[in-house]
């Protein structure tokens, strides 16, 4: 039985190893193709990489360039507001000093102008920039403005008021006049008594009169 | 090619190690039809086991370089071929591994002398997997028991039982293909 099994075991042994099977395909194309590959995508990751770096870069070039803009633009409007501040205060002065001048101006008096003038423009460089400050806080006071906008007061009836406060209840209100029904039916019994005043209202009753 | 690489497998082996793709087909040349009489062995369908004789060649290629020269390239190369033929089994295949031994194989059959004209790559297509990987693994490869154990993940008890399960069933299937070839001659 054994001897049977061994020579059995050994001959498939021996057939399977004396067997050569010749490839029903071409194979050594398809290795060399799962050769590349790895390759292919080494490659592939390596684009990948480059457009992810582009892309990183530009987007932060493009908010950097964004933010870069409105800070021109911000120190544009600075600017501008000092420039025009100097300008205007400058021309006042020269004016000013020009109006003053006396015909039979000398030197000194030129002299004494110029130093005038340049503590002037000191004094401008200064204003312009107490007003660049308040440039800068001027807009924010017009975007509050332009975002809470007034609310137009529309009447509401009386009847549909539900409640109100206490300014509403502070509104002039005329006061109504109560008459006395006994002092109203004797003035018009006394009519002819009554005489009345023409700067007050104080009437003199002469009941004895007949 | 022979007198380009002087038939030395030294020579051959550097170039190898070397990446050279003309080194490359040359050793392809030399050994792709026994490697794939090997894949064969374990795998039963020709382009599944052409498969994986692709694949065993493209890690034979890539790790060349991890060969020590201590033992046959040919022998180095060709247990890269079984390993991924076995994972090739194991990732595409549900294996079973019954422990224990059925009585009816160990009814004893009659003595016969082996006839030598059979198809040996019939009877192992006949195989369940298990008991062919462990058949081959033991008496194609000549692994031990503990070997085998470790490279499929299972005792050596079930090794030793798969084996002697495998042996048995190739008895019978040799037995009746031999009927079979028998009625055939009968009839003609």
């Amino acid at each position: 039985m054994d001897t049977f099994r061994d020579n059995l075991e050994h001959q498939i042994k021996k057939q399977i190893e004396e067997r050569q099977i010749t490839p029903s395909r071409d194979l050594w194309s398809e290795i060399e193709l799962q050769k590349e590959k790895p390759h292919s995508k080494f490659r592939m990751n390596w684009i990948l990489m480059a457009a992810c770096m582009v892309l990183i870069f530009g987007l932060g070039f493009i908010i950097f360039s964004n933010s870069s803009e409105k800070n021109n633009a911000q120190n544009i409007t600075i600017s501008k507001v000092k420039d025009t501040s100097l300008q205007e205060k400058t021309s006042e002065r020269i004016d000013q000093n020009a109006i003053s001048e006396p015909v039979y101006a000398d030197k000194k008096i030129i002299r004494e102008n110029k130093e005038a003038s340049t503590k002037i423009i000191n004094e401008v460089q200064q204003t312009s920039k107490v007003l660049a400050e308040q440039a800068q806080k001027v807009p924010q006071k017009e975007e509050v403005q332009l975002v809470a906008p007034e609310i137009p007061k529309t009447p509401v009836p009386a009847d549909k008021v539900m409640a109100q406060t206490e300014d509403a209840s502070k509104a002039p209100v005329k006061r109504k006049k109560y008459v006395d029904p006994a002092t109203l039916l004797f003035s018009v019994e006394h009519k002819d008594v009554i005489e009345k005043t023409k700067e007050s209202n104080v009437a003199t009753v002469d009941l004895n009169r007949k | 090619m022979k007198l380009l690489f002087g038939n030395k497998k030294e020579d051959l082996l550097s170039r190898l190690k070397k990446q050279d793709p003309a080194a490359q087909k040359v050793f392809y040349e030399q050994n792709v039809k026994k490697f794939l009489s090997v894949g064969k062995s374990y795998i039963s369908d020709l382009y599944q086991a052409e498969d994986c004789v692709i694949k065993a060649f493209c890690k034979i290629f890539k790790h060349i370089e991890s060969f020590r020269g201590e033992g046959n390239l040919e022998g180095w190369a060709r247990r890269i071929v079984v390993n991924e033929c076995l994972n090739f089994i194991k990732s595409h295949k549900t294996v079973f591994y019954i422990d224990d031994i059925n009585p009816s194989f160990m009814i004893e059959a009659p003595e016969e002398e082996v006839v030598f004209d059979f198809n040996a790559q019939d009877l192992l297509d006949q195989l369940p997997d298990a008991y062919r990987m462990v058949f081959n693994l033991y008496v194609l490869e000549g692994y031990s028991h503990q070997e085998i154990a470790d490279t499929l993940k299972i005792s050596t008890a079930v090794s030793k039982t798969q084996l002697f399960r495998a042996k048995e069933k190739l008895r019978v299937l040799y037995l009746q293909q031999q009927k079979t070839m028998k009625n055939g001659h009968i009839q003609r």
